[in-house]
């Protein structure tokens, strides 16, 4: 069995976490990624990445975009944004793997969490101890 | 004194053919032809509508050439209204003249901006909805190959 995360479905392009309720899809995860494709600068996709508040599709959703404006600038050799792609990319490690997919909140085991600063959503239903 | 003649040091000077008045600087650089006041107004106008088109309210453009903000707009509504459309008109027929004569470069923009790709001529930053979709394209490109 592979360890990515399977898909209930795919919004956009961008494929739905499954172990949710689909209240949560429809009012959570679907807005914030409408809300992650209106975006355009590299500051604010990499600020929603980052956040542990926000819906794990979103957030890879927003780190792939990030890397998309770096590799466009690259291609047209324009001014390439002030941005460390690599860090984005690590603030999202671990949210398609079941391996590191968090029992008990919307977001990755390697997620880092300040004592009394969680931001991440907890779960309404733990994931089982085997997923 | 000796009397009569003509004085030492009188009379054209050594290398002259004839005597020069003497003139005045002038205010305008030295060979640029005097506008007209037709041509000025064209390239007030032109003025206007690139600060219109780089995004400045008008009060700032009647700060910037300086008559009052009611003058300038009974004066200008077309600018102020069309200005980003009137740089871009122009622009392109520009573009268009050079593509004629064999620039692949100014051919390339034209096209661009028959698509709707037109990263140079965007106002308040926003970025043009082809860049847009492309950052789209590679972003989800990427989530399905799993590279994030």
């Amino acid at each position: 069995m592979s360890d990515e995360i399977p898909f209930v479905e795919v919004y956009k392009g961008v494929g739905i976490h499954d172990q949710q309720p689909r209240g949560r899809i429809g009012n959570v995860v679907k807005p914030e990624i409408d809300r992650v494709l209106q975006m355009s600068h590299h500051k604010t996709l990499a600020d929603h990445a980052a956040d542990q508040a926000n819906a794990p599709e979103s957030r890879l959703l927003a780190a792939a975009m990030v890397g998309a404006i770096y590799t466009i600038a690259v291609e047209e050799r324009r001014e390439r944004p002030p941005i460390d792609v690599d860090l984005v990319k690590a603030t999202v490690a671990g949210l398609q793997t079941r391996k590191w997919r968090s029992r008990n909140f919307y977001c990755s085991l390697l997620d880092t969490r300040p004592p009394g600063q969680c931001r991440a959503v907890k779960r309404e239903t733990p994931l089982p101890a085997d997923d | 004194m000796p009397r009569g003649g003509a004085r030492p040091g009188s009379g054209p000077k050594p290398g002259t053919k004839y005597r020069k008045r003497a003139r005045l600087p002038v205010a305008t650089e030295e060979g640029a032809p005097k506008m007209t006041q037709a041509q000025r107004h064209s390239a007030l106008k032109r003025h206007i509508a690139l600060c219109k088109s780089a995004g400045m309210n008008d009060e700032a453009i009647a700060e910037v050439i300086q008559i009052p903000l009611e003058q300038l707009r009974a004066a200008f509504p077309r600018e102020l209204k069309f200005g980003r459309d009137i740089v871009l008109a122009e622009e392109l027929a520009r573009l268009d003249a050079a593509s004629a004569s064999g620039s692949v470069t100014a051919s390339k923009a034209i096209l661009a901006a028959a698509n709707g790709e037109n990263p140079e001529i965007e106002k308040g930053g926003k970025r043009p909805s082809g860049h847009q979709a492309t950052v789209h394209r590679l972003a989800l490109q990427s989530l399905q190959g799993g590279k994030t």
